[in-house]
C-alpha cells in the first residue's frame, strides 16, 4: 500500500471524504513529486491533524450557512406572512378550516424553534473550540435546518389548502421552495463538520452562550425571554384581532409551546440538562 | 527546535512566506526550511492541515494550477491574511522586546 492509499484511508477514518479528500491527497502527491523522500509523518497523524484544524473553522461556517439559510427563510416567511395579512382570511368551515388552522400553528411553531435553534448554534458555534460544544453547535444548527424545512413544507401546505390570490400563491410557493437549496447546502456543511468532529458530551448549557456576567442566571434569563414572547404574542394578537380574550388565548398557546419546545427539544438544544 | 515550541507561531510563519507571493505547498515548507536555516524542520505533512485551516479562516486563498503537467494548489495571502501577519509581527516584536528586557 503507498502513502496515499494510507492517507485517503486514514482521511476517511477521520470523517474527512469527498472534495476535500481528494484536494489532500492531489497536494500530498504533488509534494511526493517534488520531493519522493519526502518526511510527511506517519499518515494517521496527518489526517487526524486535519480533522483538529478544520473542525472549528468548518463548524463555524456552518453555523454561519445555517443562519443565513435560515435568515433567507424568515424574511420570505414574513413577507407571506404581510402579504396574507393584506389579502385576509376566507371563512372556511370543516376538515379543511382545522387543517389551514394547524398548518398556520405548525409553520408559527417551526418558525420560532428555527429562529432560537439557529441563533443558539451560531452563538456556540463562533466560540466553540472543544468537542463537546462544537458538537453542540452542529447538533442546534440540525435542529434550526429541520424547523427551517418544517417553515416551508407546511407554508407550501397551508397555501394549497387556503383560497388565495394568484400572486400570493406565486409568493408563498417561492418562500417554500426558494429557501429549499440554501438549506440543503447548510445541511451538508453542517454534515462536514460533523463528521470530523468527534463524539462528546459535556458541553455547559444555556451559561456558555451568554457573558461571564449573565452565565449565573442563565435560568432566569430564559424564563424571562419566554414571559417576554408570551407578553409579545399575546399583546400582538389582541392589537391585530382587537380582541382581548382571542390575545389572552394565543398567549396561553404560546406559553405551552413554550413549555412543550423546552421539553422536546431543550435537552438537544443543550437549554437543559 | 522542538516541534511544540514551533506550533505557537506557525500561523505567522506559514503567512509570512507567503508575504512576497503565491506559493504551494512543498514551495512553503522548502522557504520555511531555508529562511530558518534548517531550524524549522517539521513533519512536512503537518503544514498541510495549517494552510487547509488558515483558508478555511479566510487568510489565504488558494486555487489549482499546472505545473509540468500536473495539478498544484497554490496559496496566496487575502487581504485579511495580510493585515492579520502585520498584527502577529507587531506582537512577536513587542514580545521580544519584553522577554530581552528580562533576560538581559
Amino acid at each position: 500500500m503507498t502513502y496515499l492509499d494510507e492517507l485517503r484511508h486514514e482521511l476517511l477514518d477521520a470523517g474527512i471524504k469527498g472534495a476535500p479528500a481528494r484536494r489532500i491527497v492531489a497536494e500530498i502527491d504533488d509534494h511526493l513529486r517534488c520531493d519522493p523522500a519526502a518526511k510527511l509523518g506517519d499518515p494517521k497523524l496527518v489526517a487526524g491533524r486535519f480533522a483538529d484544524e478544520l473542525r472549528i473553522a468548518h463548524t463555524r461556517r456552518s453555523s454561519t450557512i445555517s443562519f443565513g439559510a435560515l435568515a433567507v427563510v424568515g424574511v420570505l416567511f414574513v413577507a407571506s406572512a404581510v402579504g396574507r395579512g393584506s389579502v385576509g382570511y376566507p371563512s372556511l368551515s370543516g376538515g379543511r378550516a382545522t387543517a389551514v388552522a394547524l398548518s398556520a400553528l405548525a409553520m408559527v411553531a417551526f418558525a420560532q424553534v428555527a429562529f432560537v435553534a439557529g441563533a443558539l448554534a451560531l452563538a456556540r458555534g463562533l466560540r466553540a473550540a472543544e468537542p463537546a460544544d462544537l458538537r453542540l453547535a452542529q447538533q442546534r444548527s440540525f435542529v434550526a435546518l429541520l424547523a427551517g424545512a418544517g417553515v416551508c413544507a407546511s407554508l407550501a401546505v397551508h397555501a394549497a389548502l387556503l383560497p388565495s390570490p394568484t400572486w400570493w400563491l406565486v409568493l408563498a410557493f417561492a418562500t417554500a421552495a426558494v429557501p429549499v437549496p440554501m438549506l440543503g447546502v447548510a445541511v451538508g456543511s453542517v454534515g462536514a463538520a460533523r463528521s470530523i468532529t468527534p463524539a462528546a458530551t459535556g458541553a455547559a448549557g444555556l451559561s456558555g452562550d451568554l457573558p461571564a456576567g449573565l452565565a449565573r442566571h442563565s435560568g432566569a434569563l430564559l424564563a424571562l425571554l419566554g414571559v417576554v414572547a408570551i407578553v409579545f404574542v399575546a399583546a400582538g394578537s389582541a392589537f391585530a384581532e382587537r380582541s382581548a380574550s382571542e390575545g389572552l388565548a394565543r398567549g396561553v398557546i404560546e406559553g405551552a409551546g413554550l413549555l412543550a419546545g423546552i421539553a422536546a427539544l431543550g435537552r438537544v438544544l443543550g437549554l437543559r440538562r | 527546535m522542538q516541534a511544540e515550541t514551533l506550533r505557537g507561531h506557525l500561523d505567522a510563519l506559514v503567512l509570512a512566506t507567503l508575504q512576497a507571493g503565491p506559493l504551494h505547498g512543498y514551495a512553503i515548507i522548502n522557504e520555511l526550511k531555508q529562511r530558518s536555516e534548517g531550524a524549522f524542520d517539521l513533519a512536512e505533512g503537518t503544514i498541510y492541515p495549517v494552510l487547509h485551516r488558515l483558508e478555511a479562516e479566510g487568510l489565504l486563498t488558494s486555487a489549482w494550477s499546472t505545473a509540468a503537467g500536473r495539478k498544484r494548489r497554490v496559496y496566496r495571502l487575502t487581504r485579511r491574511g495580510r493585515s492579520s501577519l502585520a498584527q502577529r509581527r507587531t506582537d512577536w516584536q513587542g514580545f521580544v522586546r519584553a522577554v530581552e528586557a528580562v533576560l538581559a
